[in-house]
């Protein structure tokens, strides 16, 4: 059968095809003014889903990670989301810390209802500032003072007496107690004066004696004296000590009564009252005028002042008339987010106390949503692992990371942990969650809600008119002038461009926000108050004008013949390719030159890019292929016998992906047929085994690269591209691509075969195997296989004549 | 009020080992609320020296273990070091007095070299020792004597004073006494007021208090105490009732033996004992006024 021969034809798309305009007859309105704005999610069902879920289960690990491509605004939807969860909950408790007076070094947590915490601190300073001058004022007044003289008294008397009475008995014997550097003596005098030691020896022996009994008889009453002194002291210090505390006692009662009184229904705040009282009435020498003698005494730095320690540490304090707290960190270093604990230097040492404790977000969102940046938490040394440990142990235990590292060796303090009822919210992109999931098995038992961002929606006319609504939302939100109905059509056809299908619209909130700021941007410049179709296609073009720089450079280097290729005639094992290059969050394609040369050989058809180790391995697996699609289709009965090299010309960098595939089969074919391939066509799309195109990336901005070079160098009306038939569904092409294709100048030609192409490539036949199983006569598939044949003939001759004594090559 | 409302040049402060540096402090206050210099003298007690020297003599060191033998050269080298030690202290409290300052180290019989070193232009100053036992020694008698005898104005500090802010009272037999513009001249350095306890009742009519409130700008208030016995606890309580005075000053000889001493001890504050008109020419007729 020479069925075969029949050429197929392939018809170029209709304009119709290469772009999906809106369709916004759904929706009646002439500016965005008059749509009714959207609030939270759009087209994110499954995402809402997980948060709904995520957010109402209060169990632990069911905490949230949000993942979606970025531009989402993940996070002002799922903040607009938790708002409305969280409306009409009762806020969370305030949380202070205290001092600890039995232990100083692990300060007091205290809960107290929302809103008190501040009414707590406030009554505690009024209370210090009452006792600053109540305490005083009776200990320096004339009651405490008397009382204290008399004790006072009462010990000079008793040491003045005990010390008269021994001068005085000294006296009647004329003997003197005399204060020497280092102690007492008891001298004999005379009219007043130390008897000179002349005079001493000249006394008779029996006065000498009489003199020496009598002081060593008062040396041991001295003595006796001077030995009950620390006693006399003791019981003058204790006597001292209980007459200070019923006067501080005496001060402090009241001003305690009433302090509690406010918070009698706070059991735990009524208790540290209480040990304030204790403490007041304990350590009145605080208050007391410190004698000129005590100047020296050694205050209790760590605590400040001395009633510092009285003092409340506000930690958190919520809004009485607010709800849950939702706190964002965008700074989660370890003290931001777990607290910490600050020091203060004095005399060169660094000290601290409960004063000096600080919260972090998980405090303050404690109680309620804490949402983190994945990559930032990661990013910060030890917040990871501290936002792990914390909702493990499921208390806030502030960690002072300085002293596990060595860094500080000073005294530090242990707070009480503070019990956490808290949602984390983590963001992040899919692939950072990916390798988490991978790398790290805590995150499956901390993070079990997964709320996972589409990036598009399916381009329906009811998505349509809610992605116009949510324009509207931006542009209410923004304070930009309103779009008229062109300009939300161009906007909702650009988001489908940039979810790369005509039939999907992208959700990258952010890019349209970008979009409409500028949009309003160029419209208020021409004092419009009305943002138009034209504004955007300003903005969009000024967009792209501002990013394609290197697309220029690219192109001039092509017009002006530095990158070689052809836009007319046809060649050889020689065909345009297409890549697409991505910079900056900027596309653009460009045709490269891809040739290919055949001889006789082992069966191996060789990628000089990965021989130089500039093709990826998705291009290697491309050109792998069709060793195989050969060695299938052609020649089975003959041992495959072909070297081929295949090439992107002038590519210096990385080539990488299979997009090329087909394009480099197209070149491979054209050189084993010998046959002249078109150079007004351009080539994309990757092939399979069986000679089958597949869909590729980035298909509308190859089209345009191939076009903008057709276009300067003057359109012929024969140019084209020939791209997958599945990638046929992604095109929105530029309007000038457009126009030009509609015009009948330029071409696009959707292809499902290699067969399709080869024969739009040649303008031969590509041939099927009739049922002699040969390909018909002068199709470009018999061209092939008859080479195949010969080079295999050719190799056999060689391999017979090198048994003679030759070698065969490759 | 006169540039020079006093007649004093020099503060003495009399020093003996374990003197307190509150002691050198308030010297030093002094010395500068009233542009005088200051001078402070180190006594070194002769008569341990004499005590040395018989054979039995001995000292208890109550932080040293008991009783120890009295070796001279160990009293020499230990009255040394207590010299430099005070010195330093005293040289420290001193050293933002803008007037000058000294330090000197005196041997002899206490109560003679206190008095011989004195002049009629000097205060002297006495710290009364906090412990008992240090008052029951007989360098404390000699001292008080010294100062006393000598011809300069004495002032006793009890071991605690209880106020260093306040008026300074004048104790007065009439409105004449020296006390009152001894006082007066402390309580327009320190800028406070002057009260004037009138002892002989008073005389509402005498017109050198007005003066002297008007050349000062001293606010003055007169307070009649007639007969009272300062000496008593009790009636000296009576007498200062409501006044948290800094400083109380006595003329000598107008109150009984041994009146200084006890307004001293009762308000815990200095008294400073002035002379009498005339009585500065004549040492042997002096009474002590303590």
């Amino acid at each position: 059968m020479d069925a075969g021969i029949t050429k197929t034809v392939v018809r170029p798309l209709t304009a119709k095809q290469l772009y999906r305009p809106t369709d916004l007859s759904g929706l009646t309105f002439s500016t965005t003014a008059e749509l009714q704005p959207i609030d939270g999610l759009v087209g994110q069902a499954r995402a809402v889903e997980a948060i709904r879920f995520g957010t109402r289960v209060a169990k632990t690990g069911f905490n949230l990670f949000v993942i979606g491509p970025n531009g989402a605004r993940m996070q002002d939807a799922v903040k607009t989301m938790l708002a409305a969860e969280a409306a009409g909950k009762p806020g969370p408790s305030d949380w202070v810390y205290v001092n600890n007076f039995a232990d100083p070094a692990k300060p007091i947590a205290i809960e107290l209802p929302a809103g008190r915490a501040r009414n707590f601190h406030d009554a505690m300073n009024k209370l210090i500032d009452d006792l600053k001058s109540a305490l005083p004022a009776v200990f320096q007044g004339e009651d405490y003072q008397r009382r204290q003289a008399a004790i006072d008294e009462s010990f000079q008397k008793r040491q003045g007496e005990a010390f008269s009475a021994l001068h005085d008995k000294a006296a009647e014997k004329d003997i003197a107690i005399l204060r020497t550097p280092l102690g007492f003596a008891l001298a004999p005098t005379k009219n007043g004066e130390v008897v000179s030691p002349d005079e001493f020896s000249k006394w008779p022996e029996a006065k000498r004696r009489e003199v020496q009994a009598a002081i060593k008889e008062l040396e041991k009453e001295l003595e006796h004296i001077v030995r009950q002194i620390p006693r006399w002291e003791t019981e003058r210090r204790d006597e001292a000590r209980q007459l200070g505390r019923d006067t501080a006692k005496y001060a402090v009662d009241q001003l305690i009564e009433d302090t509690k009184d406010a918070f009698k229904d706070i059991s735990r705040v009524v208790q540290h009252i209480e040990t304030i009282r204790a403490d007041l009435i304990e350590n009145f020498g605080m208050f007391v005028i410190k004698h000129e003698d005590d100047g020296n005494e050694v205050r209790d730095i760590r605590t400040g002042g001395p009633l510092d320690r009285y003092e409340v540490n506000v930690l958190v304090t919520q809004d009485i008339d607010r709800s849950v707290p939702m706190i964002e960190e965008l700074h989660p270093a370890l003290g931001n987010l777990i607290g910490r604990i600050e020091y203060v230097a004095l005399h060169g040492a660094l000290l601290t106390n409960f004063r000096l404790i600080k919260a972090g977000a998980i405090h303050r969102a404690n109680g309620g949503y804490l949402l983190l940046d994945a990559r930032s938490v990661l990013l910060e040394p030890f917040s990871w692992a501290a936002l792990k440990r914390t909702l493990r142990r499921g208390e806030i235990a502030i960690e002072d990371i300085g002293r596990f590292l060595g860094l500080t060796s000073t005294v530090s303090l242990e707070p009480d942990p503070i019990p956490l009822k808290l949602k984390v919210i983590l963001f992040g992109d899919r692939m950072l969650y990916f390798l988490l999931a991978a790398l790290d098995p805590e995150m499956a038992e901390h993070f079990k809600v997964l709320a996972d961002f589409e990036n598009d929606l399916p381009r329906t006319p009811e998505n349509e008119a809610i992605l116009a609504r949510l324009l509207a939302t931006l542009v209410q939100r923004e304070g930009l002038n309103a779009l008229d109905r062109d300009a939300v059509a161009l906007v909702l056809e650009h988001a489908a461009r940039s979810a790369e299908h005509a039939s999907k619209l992208s959700l990258a909130v952010e890019q349209l926000r970008e979009i409409l700021i500028e949009a309003d941007f160029f419209a208020r410049e021409e004092k419009r108050s009305v943002i138009s179709r034209a504004d955007v296609d300003n903005t969009l073009n000024a967009r792209i004008r501002r990013a394609a720089r290197l697309r220029d450079r690219t192109q001039e280097a092509i017009l002006d013949k530095v990158a070689l290729i052809d836009t007319a005639g046809t060649h050889v094992g020689q065909i345009n390719g297409l890549s697409v290059t991505e910079l900056g969050g900027f596309s653009f394609g460009r045709p490269t030159r891809i040739t290919c040369q055949v001889r006789p050989g082992s069966g191996k058809v060789v990628d000089i890019e990965r021989e130089v180790e500039l093709g990826g391995p998705l291009h290697s697996k491309g050109v792998l292929i069709l060793s195989g699609f050969l060695a299938g289709q052609y020649a089975l009965d003959t041992p495959m016998s072909l070297f081929a090299s295949l090439v992107f010309e002038q590519s210096y960098g990385g080539v990488e992906g299979d997009s090329a595939s087909s394009a480099e089969l197209y070149a491979l074919l054209s050189a084993l047929a010998d046959v002249p391939l078109r150079q007004d066509l351009a080539v994309t799309g990757s092939v399979n085994q069986h000679g089958e195109i597949q869909a590729i990336g980035g298909v509308n901005e190859k089209i345009e690269g191939f076009f903008d070079i057709c276009e300067k160098r003057g359109l012929t009306g024969t140019q084209g591209v020939l791209i997958p038939q599945a990638n046929v569904q992604h095109l929105m092409l530029r309007k000038d691509v457009l126009d030009a294709c509609a015009a009948g100048r330029f071409a696009v030609y959707p292809i499902a075969t290699l067969n399709e192409g080869i024969a739009l490539l040649t303008g031969l036949a590509a041939g099927v195997r009739g049922s002699d199983r040969s390909y018909p006569l002068d199709s470009v598939n018999r061209r092939v296989e008859d080479r195949l044949r010969a080079f295999a003939s050719i190799r056999r001759n060689f391999a017979n004549q090198s048994n003679s004594g030759g070698a065969p090559a490759n | 009020m006169p540039k020079e409302p006093h007649s004093f040049k020099r503060l003495v402060l009399g020093l003996q080992p374990g003197a307190h540096d509150r002691t050198m402090r308030l010297a030093v206050e002094l010395a500068d609320l009233l542009h005088l210099d200051l001078l402070g003298l180190f006594l070194q007690d002769s008569g341990l020296y004499d005590l040395a020297s018989i054979p039995f003599s001995r000292e208890f060191r109550p932080l040293g273990g008991g009783w120890h033998a009295i070796d001279p050269e160990r009293l020499s080298r230990d009255f040394e070091l207590a010299a430099r030690s005070i010195e330093r202290k005293f040289m420290d409290a001193a050293k933002r007095l803008p007037t000058g300052s000294q330090f000197e180290v005196a041997r002899g019989s206490i109560a003679q070299t206190f008095a011989s070193v004195s002049r009629i232009d000097d205060i002297v100053m006495i710290a009364e020792p906090g412990s008992p036992a240090e008052r029951a020694t007989q360098q404390f008698s000699w001292l008080v004597e010294g100062a006393f005898r000598s011809a300069a104005a004495v002032m006793l500090v009890p071991p605690h004073i209880a106020r260093t802010k306040g008026p300074v009272v004048a104790i007065a037999a009439s409105s004449g006494d020296p006390s009152i513009l001894g006082a007066a001249a402390i309580a327009f350095a320190a800028k406070e007021e002057l009260i004037i306890i009138e002892t002989d009742g008073l005389d509402a009519d005498d017109p050198r208090i007005r003066r002297l409130a008007d050349d000062t700008g001293l606010v003055i208030k007169r307070m009649a105490a007639p007969n009272v016995r300062l000496a008593d606890p009790a009636a000296c309580a009576q007498a200062f009732r409501q006044i948290a005075e800094r400083l109380v000053v006595v003329t000598r000889g107008a109150l009984a033996e041994g009146t200084a001493s006890a307004i001293t001890a009762a308000r815990r504050v200095p008294v400073l004992v002035v002379e009498p008109p005339g009585m500065a020419a004549d040492e042997s007729t002096r009474p002590t006024g303590r």
